[in-house]
């Protein structure tokens, strides 16, 4: 894989939507990163369509 | 989409995205204010139901399965903020949109973020969720800049909209819960 392509896999919506979903799951454990998370996914959630 | 010009002049991200999570965490800190005095009006175990159940029916709504009318102030921050210069015009720009006060909101989560600030979180936690929210707004930021140089991003995401939504609807649920758990 070139690192064009994995420069693009990296940034990809879905990459990123997936690392912050995937960075809930230890927060239970850690009630800081617990807020972050969810400030994280409810900011990322703007780039939406308007 | 949420995709401005300003940012895409090459070294305008960096206080763009400075100026994204400054905004955040002034509303952050304001809701934190407003909160304190809400509070008031009853015992802390009232308001976990309420919010308990507000943040239910948003999930819902993000999710597609009901529809509502959400409080936004639906304008764009105007681009004359250029004015200001290489570093303090996108500082601005990012400033206005991370407080989101002065922009389109697509997404039921930011009102689900804002209410849980409001009624449960403490002065750390209310940095914590203003710093990430920067983070995530950033993140749209950087990820249109670096995916590629012609805005093909933006497409990727309407391409993938209901996989992005559902990822970000179960990372804001179990982020949620373990609020409510640690409490």
């Amino acid at each position: 894989m070139s690192s064009e392509s994995l420069r693009r896999l990296a940034w990809h919506p879905v990459t990123i939507a997936g690392c912050l979903a995937a960075l809930s799951l230890p927060s239970y454990r850690t009630p800081w990163l617990a807020w972050v998370v969810l400030g994280a996914t409810a900011g990322f959630a703007t780039s939406g369509s308007v | 989409m949420l995709s401005s010009p300003v940012w895409r002049d090459g070294g305008a991200k960096y206080p763009f995205c400075g100026g994204l999570v400054l905004g955040a965490l002034a509303t952050a800190m304001g809701l934190l204010l407003v909160g304190s005095l809400v509070r008031l009006a009853f015992p802390v175990a009232i308001w976990r139901w309420v919010l308990g159940l507000i943040v239910a029916v948003l999930i819902l709504r993000e999710m597609g399965l009901v529809r509502f009318w959400l409080p936004q102030n639906r304008r764009l921050v105007p681009e004359h903020v250029n004015r200001h210069g290489k570093v303090f015009g996108p500082l601005q720009f990012g400033f206005e949109m991370g407080t989101s006060l002065r922009t389109y909101t697509p997404s039921a989560l930011p009102h689900a973020a804002a209410i849980t600030l409001t009624l449960l979180a403490g002065p750390l936690a209310a940095v914590a969720v203003g710093f990430g929210f920067g983070l995530g707004r950033s993140a749209m930021t950087l990820g249109n800049l670096h995916f590629s140089h012609d805005n093909s991003w933006d497409l990727v995401w309407l391409d993938h909209e209901k996989l992005i939504r559902a990822a970000l609807i179960a990372g804001f649920g179990l982020a949620f819960a373990a609020i409510l758990l640690s409490l």
